[in-house]
């Protein structure tokens, strides 16, 4: 007992340690500002006056703890840097790696250098790795990314767990080393995340360049937690491969105890402890060991120790470590007054050009006090420019007129007779964002001048803002937490009880708040041509009262529909449309599908050409791709089937190179929907976040990745690993053709109990397996189904039916896998953030006029891609969760029958898919019937290049349907949709509970939330949108 | 799982090293024509010679006692990313020399903090006049770029209602005048050292 108590308290020690090299960090930084007030002879008063009283404090610590090194501002300068080259206590150390790479990429030997490398050789020489284990502060970051894991794990998310072929830090540094030469000393900031993430902090602190390193470091730490646990550190890192060689011989080694008895078979404790799964059991953990002793509690003897062979070398060490006398040194630089404490108008920017005949300068001020957050017209900029003619060598004072510019874009003009103070333009403007700005100066001989300026006028930090987006992850990880223990778990059991209660009245607030401003007598048609030519619409919502007739109905109606059908249905009637037996025998040649099949592979060819090839502001690829195909996919699945599917041309391509292939089996944790849903995400967020859909070129390296997914897919894998597993496409044509009249089954179900081959899975010379591994005799839904066809060439007794019947007939009957459920309720969450995506709320065209998006932007201050992720993973997280907690009420309610959560999880998920479908056409009857019409002059000319094919070139087709008659149809979509959800989630709980009390009281959180899904959908109907018209 | 045999490691490895050696050598290459309109820490070697020698320790910025010293993002290029500058605009420099005392490697030479040993170890620039804008050369008098020059009398002399003339020869570029004048847009600024067109 006591031994592992020891253990515990080497764990806190090296705990202690590893905080203390990020303290070091994070004070050398605060240090900077604080050196600042030294040289001025600031007092802690002053201090406390300027940045508050608990700063004012810290500095008087910091002060007179640096006075026992010696005088405060001298004795700070001994302790400076990060930990590749660091001064501690006056010692300058340095990293090997870093001299190493220095001494190589300028091949000279720096004696400075050197010395300062014995400092860490002798570390590792005597005690080992003990940098890996107790400083390395990316090692701290790591652990807590396990502890993370641990949570993930808990919470079911599927995170693989690769393993590096070999250790090869050694040749990581070598290929550094190499990369040093051309590329100086910024690859180890790529290489060594320890590097990026204290040279991030210590950046963050003293305000610079930090995003970028930090993100190397986060990427470091998610390839750690999601993919490849402790493969970092024990194979890759060049800076653990060194001082592992350095210190073979170390004196600290990890050891079992001389005394310790032999271990009992099969006892694993220590390597399940090992963050690399050595095992000191077998004595095979030397010398990849770095003996943090993580080890030595979790062994259930005590038997294992770190132990020094010689400690008697340990006070030389320490010796070695004292530091060497200060220098003399007096100098404190210039008096510095505060200047920028007091006076914040200090220039924003100031830039000059000459172009010709003319000089242009133009200074800009933010115009924002001393605190932005409290100034009254943050957004206000005031510049002041001057004009000089070269010519006349004197400075201009005529009539000018200067536009702002962001993107490209004018937001605001100001025009002047003459200079308003001697020769100098003044003017105070307020602009809507920030980013990018040109100020063009337009001077009387027609002459425009550019002056380029960054402006920056987010500063404002929200705390609310990141509370609200980072109390989910706290939740999830506080929940994991729990979840990690014995008693967190009965724990957890208790609060389950109240905690949904809690969680709905705070989900229900926001979507109050949330309601449309229906209102707004502004919300009219308004058109706008961009200054690129780029036509944008802002097309007014559903009116106010439909919005309320619709909510109405939607609530009504599901109350009406679960009183009503009570009953489960019979079996539905279904016809085969291939009973003819020519037809049955077209079908099976496969050579009409080959036919079209190459011309859909010629059409993606065609669109992928003009996309890279034709001009950029006029061209056929988006319009057709995401106006026509996009849209008209979902139509063809909710009204045929996965016809598309049936012409792929990715699979087209794919089947090409399959008899190349290696025939690899996919790994275990790929063979779900899961790789499906990653890129569906990534795709949507591309679409919508980076501006796909308008932007040829975009939309044709897209169509060309999905070539190389699904060719590279073919060659490695075995079957069709692409449309199983990763196609989007397929998977989401597959989910709503449970929905859709037309189904692929086996004609006769009795001829197949007789049969034992299986062709149809499994295929033969007539046919290939089924790519989605779906067995005629077993199939009870769509989902899998790619309508390939392959079985119908397959079955040797020609037992194949193309059955038309009824709609959604497969809904209720599906039992979808865990991930086939997570697919549809990510669908939906991304159908409605689609929607949402394209409202006037979220992001709005007209400068000036606020919206989510740009809210974001201004009070996280981030970028446009960052702040599109961050919104966007916020309000896809939202439906997801409020179905998790809805199963979670629902398995509450009804814990009598011992349904798990998870089993209503998976089985109500289907329920969903109307939702998503019906909100999905309505949206996209809206992109095709206002749309599409843009597709008929592209088609003579695709390229953009003033071609007339067809002469349709000029022809400008109107909407295809007036407001009015597409706001009906959208209505009625939704409600069809919703109808058709409380229908099918009615008929499954009757499936899942035979007594109805229970089957009702299940349905009732999930009708809630089916309302509000149905009622978010027609809010954000009632919203303005704006349009995509492509570019004219 | 079976540990890869000792050729299969080496293979791995080699092309590990490889593609590391060939990324870095592809995207290390020198910007041409790239024009670093910032300042340098003072004391700086050449450019070229001082990316070179910068080991992107960061700790200049650590020890400057004015807070003057900035860093590069990965925007201005592998060779420049991490390395240090100032804008004298905003906050020029009091040549104390503790970044150059800080510096691990010599990228900042060390340099005595007086007159002659700025004069003898500091090159971060050029003052330039642009007299147009200048208030002296238009009959107000000011003079706030002389009171700020450390090196005032010798680097910045004054003329008639307090004209500045600078003497290239004295002048190390510290960017005080820069910052101190009060002219908007500046009329006096530093032009980096081996860098003008």
């Amino acid at each position: 007992m006591a031994r592992v108590v020891r253990g515990r308290l080497g764990q806190v020690v090296r705990r202690c340690t590893q905080l203390g090299v990020v303290a070091f960090v994070l004070w050398g930084a605060l240090d900077v500002a604080w050196r600042n007030y030294k040289v001025a002879h600031n007092h802690p008063r002053l201090v406390a006056l300027m940045e508050g009283d608990f700063w004012g404090q810290a500095y008087a610590l910091n002060e007179s703890l640096l006075g026992l090194w010696g005088e405060p501002y001298r004795a700070s300068l001994d302790f400076l840097g990060l930990p590749w080259a660091a001064t501690v206590g006056g010692v300058r150390t340095a990293d090997p790696l870093l001299v190493l790479g220095y001494s190589f990429h300028n091949q000279v030997l720096d004696p400075h250098l050197l010395l300062g490398l014995l400092v860490p050789f002798a570390v590792a020489f005597l005690l080992g790795k003990v940098f890996c284990s107790h400083l390395c502060p990316m090692r701290l970051a790591f652990e807590v990314g396990q502890w993370i894991r641990g949570g993930l794990l808990y919470l079911g998310v599927p995170v693989l767990a690769w393993q590096a072929p070999a250790r090869l830090g050694g040749f990581v540094l070598l290929g550094g080393m190499l990369a040093t030469l051309g590329a100086g000393m910024s690859i180890w900031f790529f290489l060594l995340p320890y590097v990026s993430l204290s040279a991030g902090l210590f950046l963050a602190v003293t305000g610079g360049a930090a995003g970028g390193l930090l993100a190397t470091a986060a990427l470091f730490l998610t390839a750690d937690v999601l993919l490849a646990p402790g493969q970092f550190c024990h194979a890759l890192c060049p800076q653990g491969w060194l001082l592992e060689q350095v210190g073979r011989l170390s004196a600290l080694k990890l050891r079992k105890r001389p005394d310790a008895t032999a271990c009992p078979t099969g006892c694993v404790a220590c390597v399940r402890a090992c963050p690399y799964q050595l095992s000191p059991r077998t004595l095979s953990h030397l010398p990849a060991c770095d003996a943090c002793g993580q080890c030595v509690p979790a062994c259930p003897d005590g038997k294992l120790a770190r132990r020094f062979r010689l400690p008697g070398l340990l006070p030389l060490l320490l010796l070695a470590l004292l530091p060497g006398p200060a220098e003399a040194h007096h100098n404190k630089g210039l008096p510095h007054y505060g200047y920028f404490e007091n006076y914040p108008q200090v220039p924003t920017e100031e830039n000059v050009v000459v172009a010709g005949r003319w000089e242009v300068g133009a200074t800009l001020f933010n115009f924002q006090g001393l605190d932005r957050r409290t100034a009254e017209t943050p957004n206000d900029v005031k510049i002041y420019a001057y004009a000089y003619d070269l010519e006349a060598d004197a400075p201009y004072t005529g009539p000018l007129t200067v536009r702002v510019e962001l993107a490209g874009r004018e937001v605001t003009r100001f025009a002047r007779d003459r200079a308003d103070e001697e020769t100098i333009y003044v003017s105070r403007e307020t602009l809507p964002a920030s980013g990018e700005y040109a100020f063009v100066a337009v001077l009387p001989d027609g002459a425009e001048v550019a002056i380029p300026f960054t402006i920056e006028l987010a500063d404002a930090f929200s705390w609310a803002l990141a509370l609200g987006l980072g109390l989910p992850v706290l939740l999830i990880f506080g929940l994991a937490l729990l979840g990690r223990t014995r008693r967190g778990r009965a724990r957890l059991q208790k609060l389950r009880a109240g905690a949904p209660l809690l969680l709905l009245t705070a989900l229900a607030s926001p979507a109050r708040a949330q309601a449309p401003d229906c209102a707004d007598p502004l919300s009219v048609n308004q058109a706008i041509e961009g200054a690129h030519g780029e036509s944008l619409m802002i097309m007014a919502g559903m009116p106010p009262l439909w919005f309320a007739a619709g909510m109405v109905a939607v609530i009504v109606l599901t109350f009406l529909l679960v009183e009503w059908t009570g009953t489960r249905p019979a079996s539905p009637r279904r016809r085969n449309i291939i009973r003819n037996r020519r037809i049955y025998l077209m079908f099976r040649s496969g050579r009409a599908q080959l036919v079209l099949r190459l011309l859909v592979v010629g059409l993606l060819l065609g669109l992928v050409y003009a996309g890279l090839f034709g001009s950029r502001a006029r061209n056929i690829t988006p319009v057709a791709v995401w106006t026509l195909w996009w849209a008209g996919l979902v139509f063809a699945v909710a009204f045929v089937g996965p016809v598309f599917c049936t012409v792929c041309p990715w699979d087209a391509l794919a089947n090409g190179v399959r008899r190349l292939s290696l025939g690899l089996t996919l790994p275990r944790p790929l063979r779900s929907v899961w790789p499906a849903v990653a890129l569906f995400t990534l795709l949507t967020y591309a679409e919508l976040g980076l501006g796909t859909t308008t932007d040829p070129r975009q939309t044709a390296w897209l169509g060309l990745a999905m070539v190389a997914l699904a060719v590279s897919g073919a060659l490695l894998f075995e079957k069709k690993a692409f449309c199983d597993a990763f196609c989007p496409v397929g998977r989401i044509s597959g989910l709503y053709a449970n929905f859709s009249p037309f189904e692929i089954r086996a004609r006769n179900p009795k001829s197949c109990v007789s049969c034992t081959t299986e062709d149809c899975l499994h295929g033969n010379a007539a046919g290939a397996p089924c790519p989605t591994g779906i067995s005629l005799k077993t199939t009870t839904d769509a989902t899998g189904c790619t309508w390939c066809f392959e079985c119908v060439k397959a079955c040797p007794r020609y037992n194949v039916a193309l059955n038309l019947r009824p709609f959604a007939a497969d809904l209720h009957r599906a039992r979808p896998r865990a991930d086939h459920a997570w697919l549809a309720i990510v669908l939906l969450a991304l159908t409605l953030f689609h929607g949402l995506s394209m409202t006037t709320a979220w992001e709005n065209p007209l400068p000036g006029q606020p919206s989510l998006l740009k809210w974001l932007r201004l009070e996280l201050g981030l970028g446009h891609a960052a702040a599109y992720a961050l919104g966007m993973a916020a309000l896809v997280a939202a439906p997801i969760a409020l179905y998790l907690l809805s199963c979670r009420v629902s398995a509450w309610l009804v814990r009598a029958s011992g349904v798990p959560a998870s089993t209503l999880f998976a089985r109500f998920a289907f329920a969903l898919l109307p939702l998503a479908l019906f909100y999905h056409l309505a949206h996209n009857a809206m992109h095709l019937l206002m749309e599409g019409g843009a597709v008929v002059p592209l088609l003579s000319d695709p390229l953009g290049s003033g071609a007339d094919l067809f002469g349709t070139a000029d022809l400008r087709i109107p909407h295809l349907i007036g407001e009015g008659p597409l706001w009906a149809i959208q209505l009625g979509l939704v409600l069809v949709g919703h109808v058709v959800a409380v229908v099918v989630a009615h008929r499954v709980s009757r499936d899942l509970f035979p007594d109805h009390r229970l089957a009702r009281k299940s349905l009732i959180p999930l009708t809630f939330s089916m309302v509000v899904v149905s009622v978010a959908g027609l809010t954000l109907m009632a919203m303005d949108m704006s349009m995509r018209l492509g570019r004219t | 799982m079976t540990p890869p045999s000792p050729s299969r490691r080496a293979l791995l490895g080699a092309a590990v090293a490889v593609g590391l050696g060939g990324a870095g050598v592809l995207l290390g290459g020198r910007r041409a024509g790239a024009r670093l309109l910032t300042l340098r820490p003072p004391g700086a070697r050449p450019p070229g010679a001082f990316e070179d020698a910068c080991v992107r320790c960061l700790k200049c910025a650590a020890a400057c006692p004015n807070e003057c010293i900035r860093f590069f993002g990965l925007g201005a290029g592998l060779d420049l990313a991490f390395t240090p500058y100032l804008k004298a605009r905003e906050r020029g420099c009091t040549l104390c020399g503790e970044c150059a005392k800080a510096c691990p490697t010599g990228a900042l030479k060390p340099f005595e903090p007086t007159r002659t040993g700025w004069l003898a170890g500091v090159k971060m620039g050029e003052a330039r006049v642009n007299k147009a804008q200048c208030y002296s050369y238009n009959g107000r008098t000011c003079g706030a770029c002389y009171r700020a020059c450390p090196l005032a009398g010798q680097a910045l002399r004054i003329g008639v209602f307090e004209t500045p003339i600078v003497d290239p020869a004295f002048c190390v570029g510290c960017g005080l005048c820069e910052q101190a004048c009060l002219k908007v847009p500046q009329a006096i600024r530093v032009m980096p050292a081996g860098q003008e067109a």
